[in-house]
């Protein structure tokens, strides 16, 4: 019997051409640049990828709603737990999708961010098609080495990106500590794949979930000794490595240089996509890989705890620290960690209605991120520098932009009707569920004093006279046009969530709890492995 | 779905609210415009006579957001910036491995780990 029905071609590539066509772009990138010196031809070849891998993740999304149970791709052709393979369910699906029409927006907004005689542009591309590449393989792959290749591949784009603008002091420390705490966080989450290695044998996440719950997998054989201590091990590490990844506190540091430094484009992706890979691994991996078994059950508890209790202390550390800021890219970067604080938190809780708190709010938190730091750059562009004291009165001259900032700054403050509400809200309910009600009034009091914060960048570059006559501000239509897009979510989000709730975000938060599904179908695969072996 | 429903009820009245709230603030700006306006004579008084212009005179404004803010929690944030947020890569490294070590100790003391 076929595990799946019969589907066309572009259905079975799709979610392994994404990523495959966004590394393979990224390699060509600088032999484009070699070859022909035009930077419109490079603005065009970039666009392009990014809208053919947006709509790859698009017809992934469709392949695996449409089969109602994760789709599994062998590369290569090597079926699982000897092949690497992508095992994609609903919820990685909806991520990458999200991811991918974020960076596309992006790539339309820099186009013209740019100057037209910017240095290196080719390189810029590269990087970011490469980080496309390492988010949707991070967030599409069902094999844990797997995720430590394409979390290099994530990495090392996103140092680049970093020190873009190489010509400035301050980036090239930023970089450097960017890539120092990265490098030690991916080889931190080696050395926790190489303990599950040696405990279970395996890489393959369906089989590792299949072995901690005692349950049996062809090929790789029984757990070698106590798999609790090999697991714990591999559960600490991994937690420290991803949450250095999404930048919760006290894992922060390196986020709040690099944001505060980079161009507007790259604090927007760092942000807003390379971050949710960090939620969407720890999610996978305490949740659908290890919760419910019952020889981990108390390491995973206390896994959770910890989780949870980071996201605390990231609520407290971003909201305190947001609000003394007079970097207007600072202020947004103590804001990401103050809404990582949200995720990590509703990601603690672990139950059904955290985990959609948990993946509204990445998708609430992306877009709404992503806004307020291209409109961010459009005043930084304009007033030459980041300091809010230096951009007074900036707004007025760009009031579509300032408009639009205002919608993403009460997006972000979870004021209604805008999206950050409803997914704030859907967390204050997963924190009473289970009795956390102090956890609450501090979410409460962490969105007033962020509104703050967000007030300030409004009240110095828009309310305050202006400084000096400022030309023209308000950007092209090629920048403005995702901006409004983005503005239009927020609003979409917000108003129509009664509707998304119901057809996009529970349906995809659900898959995460469907561990069975997710061993089942790799078994299938698995065991036609095992028949072609016997034979 | 009723906790989306209520979520929508609550938006609404919410934006009711801030929407007249907002109207009430524009009022207060319109009827204090007139008797606030800063005349030379008001900054030369504040100022004790000194010849100082009226931005010198005045508190910078950004300063009324967390002022009293900071003063309140100023230990928490002698903490938060003196000591954590040195901008220093060991300070960083010190507080990351601190919470290295205490997802350890919370793994093997409440999760129960042993060979």
């Amino acid at each position: 019997m076929e595990i799946y029905p019969p589907l066309p071609p572009i259905m079975i590539h799709s979610l392994a051409l994404a990523p495959v066509t966004a590394i393979v772009s990224a390699f060509a990138m600088p032999l484009i640049g070699l070859t022909i010196k035009n930077r419109k031809v490079w603005d065009a070849f970039a666009l392009t990828i990014s809208t053919i891998v947006f709509i790859l993740t698009g017809i992934g999304y469709a392949t695996v709603r449409y089969l109602g149970k994760p789709f599994v791709y062998l590369l290569g052709g090597w079926p699982p737990p000897v092949g690497i393979v992508y095992e994609v369910d609903e919820f990685a699906a909806l991520l990458g999708l999200v991811s991918a029409f974020i960076i596309w927006l992006v790539v339309i907004y820099g186009v013209k961010y740019f100057d037209s005689n910017e240095d290196g542009m080719e390189w810029y591309y590269t990087m970011l098609l490469g980080l496309e590449a390492g988010v949707l393989g991070c967030i599409y792959t069902g094999d844990v080495f797997n995720v430590f290749v394409l979390f290099e591949v994530l990495s090392i784009t996103s140092y680049g990106l970093v020190a873009f603008w190489n010509r400035r002091g301050e980036c090239i420390e930023a970089a450097i500590k960017y890539s120092l705490i990265g490098a030690l966080a991916t080889t931190i989450y080696f050395l926790a794949v190489t303990f599950i290695y040696a405990s279970l044998g395996t890489l393959n996440m369906a089989d590792i979930a299949a072995k901690i719950r005692g349950l049996f997998f062809p090929v790789t054989g029984e757990p070698y000794g106590s798999i609790a201590l090999g697991v714990g091990l591999f559960l600490a590490l991994s937690i420290w490595a991803f949450t250095v990844e999404a930048g919760v506190a006290p894992n922060h540091f390196r986020v709040l240089d690099a944001y505060q430094v980079s161009p507007s484009t790259v604090a927007a992706l760092l942000s807003a996509v390379a971050a949710n890979v960090g939620f969407y691994l720890l999610a996978r991996y305490l949740i659908t890989l290890l919760s419910g078994a019952r020889a981990v059950e108390t390491i995973v508890n206390a896994g959770l705890l910890i989780v949870l209790i980071m996201g605390l202390v990231s609520i407290i550390v971003g909201s305190f620290l947001m609000i003394v800021q007079s970097d207007v890219n600072r202020i947004l970067a103590y804001s990401s960690v103050l809404n990582y604080g949200y995720v990590c938190l509703a990601i603690g809780l672990a139950t059904p209605l955290g985990i959609i708190a948990a993946l509204f709010h990445m998708i609430n938190h992306a877009v709404a991120k992503t806004l307020i730091f291209l409109t961010a750059g459009v005043y930084v562009k304009a007033s030459g520098t980041r300091r809010l004291d230096g951009m007074e009165g900036v707004g007025r001259y760009a009031p579509i932009t300032s408009a639009l900032m205002v919608i993403a700054a009460l997006a972000l403050a979870g004021v209604p009707p805008f999206n950050g509400f409803v997914s704030k809200l859907i967390l204050y309910e997963a924190l009473l569920e289970v009795n956390l009600a102090p956890l609450v009034i501090i979410i409460v009091l962490s969105s007033a004093l962020s509104l703050l914060g967000y007030l300030k960048i409004i009240y110095h570059a828009y309310t305050k006279p202006p400084m000096k006559d400022y030309g023209k501000v308000e950007p092209p239509k090629a920048m403005l046009w995702p901006m409004i897009i983005l503005a239009a979510l927020c609003i979409i989000l917000g108003v129509a969530s009664p509707w998304i709730y119901d057809m996009f975000i529970e349906p995809a938060a659900h898959t995460i709890f469907e561990t069975d599904k997710f061993i089942e179908v790799a078994y299938e695969f698995a065991e036609k492995l095992l028949i072609g072996v016997r034979i | 779905m009723s906790l989306l429903m209520v979520v929508l009820e609550t938006a609404v009245s919410m934006f009711i609210v801030t929407l007249l709230a907002y109207g009430l603030y524009l009022y207060s700006v319109k009827v204090t415009k007139s008797f606030s306006r800063k005349t030379r004579e008001k900054v030369l008084i504040y100022a004790c006579g000194e010849d100082i212009t009226e931005k010198e005179a005045l508190l910078a404004d950004r300063h009324l957001f967390t002022t009293i803010w900071n003063e309140v929690f100023k230990p928490l944030y002698d903490s938060l910036r003196g000591k954590v947020h040195t901008g220093i890569l060991n300070d960083w490294f010190f507080w990351m491995f601190l919470a290295l070590i205490i997802a350890y100790t919370i793994i093997i003391v409440l999760g129960g780990v042993s060979g």
